[in-house]
């Protein structure tokens, strides 16, 4: 597995805008579509996100074992909690079908309100994985920092990027160094004992890990980092499209959260 | 001129051991000095770096006696920032000192700390990696690059700092020769240019080519000698820091006698491990192709190449650590794929590179008894087998050492501890991935010592960057380059083959060129002049202070008229 960050995006449309743009419009995006029970108004912002993601150019390749991971899980998500064990409010209408085993009955509101929710799941991936995969990963840290995070935080979001794959590399080679002494996970059900056979491989790793970070802080120190001014070298402004892009997720979140207020969009819309 | 760093009758005790890790020791550093700082491990080199640098006593609590000065001006009294603008530091592992995402980044870390303006930073950072020529790798992520090229753009981050003076901790240590002489060379061009160099490393002959001005050698925190290059080849103790073959032959007459470890005999009818049209891979990264190879049962076969040629790949094979993606790995004949890992586990110990990669348990005895326990052994027998293992490396005189926690053991410790942790499995042949990296002559000859002489081993294969080490104690040499293996000869053999040493980031040590010099191919049925230690075939080569002895006593005379070697305290070309 590479636990490399995959700047996938690269050249794209939204890999050009401020790295900001990127970390807001899921957080406006979420002010949207939360709270609202009615499957229209989640399919107009989902429109929207889809655009949105369009425009992120990432291809289909690369991130299908992540969508598909994605959607199997909201998939199931959703069914166990609309589906199986609906509140009474969203149940109502004729049934077309009770459940087995669990003897829900299903109506057009509860297929509605599960098919809301999924969505609004994967309008939210839809927005979120550009952050992910259009964001350039040198760019993480100062885009925090200009959105107010401390310079330390802001760097330590730049350092989890950095040593994600070394840490990943030595946990692979902690496992193969065991391995070679006949170590083999456990396959017990009792979950004290599986915890308990991954010492082998969590102790080293964690005290590999500490020890390396020594090194990496004293080499930061005498790079003079720690001080009350730093300049990022990367320029982050907002041109036209940044601000055009943010203004409309602003404008949708705005009219959504109005529209929630007077109670247009509590109400789970069947056909 | 004023010096750069001065360090006055400074000692340093560390507070939170209570031990004195360097005593009284002076060092001046002026423009244009390139000093070499060496001696064995433990020395108190790390810590004389840290003065310097004002780690000490900035971030480590210390007590600190005498006077360092850096800039003419206390660094007590200055911030480890501020020094930084000074003396740069590079570490021994670029890994750990690389904190940028991209090479951009990372050249930009010090420039962008210090608060300079963007315009002077992308100056800086265009200035630099042009000058240690690393521009085209500007965007790539340094999570992507080689162990030279991270080597290359640390340096690169130090410079952008525009310091006087860098100190360098062990910049041979994790690499390859090409790089290594890549990275030396610009830090000779650095002191060329008007700035000034510490450089900590225990390979002295590979440093003099890049002709220090001065040495100071320390041995358990107290200088032993601080001068020119000469007066410290001639006293430099031969078995504890590794020096020019030339030199060797010249104090010859003071070498230490060398006991060669036994070897086991034993005939090969199957190949121990067998590469048949191999290709191995990393998921779509195809590291090694077209490997035809046997190595046999009672054989030692170094493994040398350059970083990121897939030598720890060619022998990770052995144990399923990789898979073949063509062709077939056969283990005592049969395919490796067919064995259980409690089968190979028994078969081959493999010893990784970095001790600390397996100790997790609390005790000596806890971390022993690990392996075994899993492969199904009583108590009575790991006991038994525990304490076999740690005579085997000559742990057992530690005070309470089954008792020990395993990261309490000195770094040396720990490493013969893993060795003890491969051997405890009752392993035939033992795996050894670098070995020596980093370790000074005395720890890297009592390790490979241990590793050789283990009773159950019949064979040993090692991975190495150290050229004189492969010639010393291999039978057989394979090189891997490039995703192939181009070479695999006998020692003398691969020392006489001048095509190698200009390929495969090899670089031919003075012992390659005394062997080749100095051990022709004997005719058949003629007999060897200098013959190799007892128990090792035809085509090893001596050891060096063995064949050095030889040498010196095949010599006419004093007057050396007629002596092939270059006089003590010159470099070989």
């Amino acid at each position: 597995m590479d636990v490399t960050p995959r700047y996938l995006g690269a050249g794209s449309f939204l890999s050009r805008r401020d790295p900001r743009v990127l970390l807001l419009v899921p957080v406006l995006h979420l002010a949207a579509v939360a709270g609202i029970d009615d499957l229209r108004p989640v399919l107009a912002c989902t429109a929207v996100a889809l655009l949105y993601y369009r425009a992120a150019g990432i291809p289909w390749r690369g991130v299908r074992a992540n969508w598909t991971f994605m959607l199997t899980f909201t998939t199931l998500l959703v069914i166990v909690n609309s589906v199986l064990t609906p509140a009474d409010t969203r149940s109502w209408g004729s049934v077309l079908f009770t459940v087995p085993l669990a003897h829900t009955d299903v109506t057009w509101a509860t297929l509605s309100y599960a098919a809301t929710i999924l969505v609004r799941y994967v309008s939210l991936a839809m927005v979120g994985f550009p952050v992910a995969f259009a964001i350039a990963p040198a760019d993480f840290g100062v885009a925090f920092a200009r959105l107010g995070l401390s310079q330390r935080l802001a760097y330590g979001v730049d350092l989890t990027f950095r040593f994600l794959p070394s840490t990943w590399a030595s946990l692979r080679e902690t496992v193969d160094a065991q391995r070679l002494r006949g170590y083999e996970h456990s396959r017990s059900r009792n979950p004290v004992k599986r915890l308990l056979t991954l010492r082998p491989v969590v102790v080293p790793v964690t005290v590999n890990a500490l020890v390396d970070a020594e090194d990496t802080v004293n080499a930061m120190d005498l790079r003079a980092f720690g001080g009350r001014h730093r300049t990022w070298m990367r320029e982050l402004a907002f041109d036209r499209a940044d601000l055009l892009v943010l203004g409309g997720f602003a404008a949708m979140a705005a009219a959504m959260l109005v529209a929630r207020i007077l109670g247009l969009t509590q109400t789970v819309w069947v056909p | 001129m004023t010096a750069l760093i001065e360090v006055r009758d400074a000692s340093v005790r560390y507070l939170s051991t209570g031990q004195a890790a360097l005593g009284a020791t002076s060092l001046t550093v002026g423009p244009g000095d390139l000093t070499l700082v060496t001696g064995p491990s433990g020395c108190g080199k790390s810590t004389l770096l840290r003065l310097l640098n004002g780690l000490i006593p900035h971030a480590y609590r210390a007590e600190v006696c005498g006077e360092v000065l850096v800039g003419g001006r206390p660094v007590a009294a200055r911030t480890i920032r501020d020094i930084s603008t000074i003396v740069g530091t590079m570490l021994q592992d670029p890994r750990r000192q690389i904190v940028g995402t991209t090479v951009a980044a990372e050249i930009a870390f010090g420039p962008e700390n210090l608060g300079l303006p963007r315009e002077e930073i992308r100056r800086r950072v265009e200035e630099v990696a042009g000058r240690v020529g690393v521009t085209h790798l500007l965007d790539r992520a340094t999570a992507g690059l080689s162990g030279g090229e991270l080597q290359m753009v640390a340096f690169a981050g130090v410079l952008a700092m525009a310091p006087r003076v860098v100190v360098v901790d062990e910049p041979l240590a994790n690499l390859d020769p090409a790089a290594s002489l890549r990275l030396m060379r610009e830090i000779r061009r650095f002191v060329d240019e008007g700035g000034a160099a510490v450089v900590v490393e225990h390979r002295v002959e590979e440093m003099l080519e890049f002709g220090p001005g001065e040495v100071l050698y320390l041995e358990d925190g107290a200088t032993r000698y601080l001068g020119p290059v000469e007066g410290f080849l001639r006293m430099a103790p031969a078995g504890h820091v590794k020096l020019p073959f030339p030199t060797l032959v010249a104090r010859a007459g003071e070498l230490p006698a060398v006991t060669p470890p036994p070897r086991r005999e034993g005939e090969d009818a199957v190949p121990r491990l067998e590469y048949q049209g191999v290709a191995l891979a990393y998921g779509p990264r195809r590291v090694l192709t077209g490997v035809d190879l046997a190595l046999g049962a009672h054989e030692r076969v170094a493994v040398l190449g350059p970083n990121g040629a897939g030598k720890s790949t060619l022998l990770r094979a052995a144990v399923m650590l990789v898979a073949a993606a063509r062709g077939e790995v056969l283990v005592d004949g049969s395919p490796v794929a067919e064995r259980s890992i409690a089968a190979l586990a028994t078969t081959f110990g493999y010893v990784f590179q970095n001790p600390g990669q397996a100790l997790f348990s609390a005790t000596v005895g806890r971390e022993l008894a690990f392996g075994p326990r899993n492969l199904g052994r009583g108590p009575e027998q790991i006991a038994r087998d525990s304490a076999d293992v740690l005579r085997a490396v000559l742990l057992d005189g530690e005070k309470d050492i089954m008792d020990r926690p395993p990261r309490t053991l000195s770094f040396g410790q720990q490493r013969r501890l893993t060795v003890a942790l491969a051997l405890v499995m009752r392993p035939r042949t033992l795996i050894l991935d670098e070995p020596t990296a980093g370790q000074d002559l005395r720890t890297t000859t009592a390790f490979l010592g241990h590793a050789l002489a283990a009773e159950s081993v019949e064979s040993v294969y090692f991975i190495t960057h150290d050229v004189d080490l492969a010639l010393t104690y291999a039978d057989r040499v394979v090189v891997v380059d490039k995703g192939r293996v181009v070479a695999d000869a006998s020692p003398a053999e691969l020392a006489r083959d001048e095509s190698v040493w200009s390929k495969a980031g090899l670089r031919a040590t003075s012992l390659v060129r005394a062997v080749r010099d100095h051990l022709p191919p004997a005719p058949p049925g003629a007999s060897e002049p200098l013959r190799p230690s007892p128990g090792r075939g035809a085509g090893s080569v001596p050891h060096p202070f063995d064949l050095a002895r030889a040498l010196s006593s095949h010599a006419p005379g004093p007057s050396g008229s007629s002596n092939p070697f270059p006089q003590e305290g010159t470099t070989c070309s």
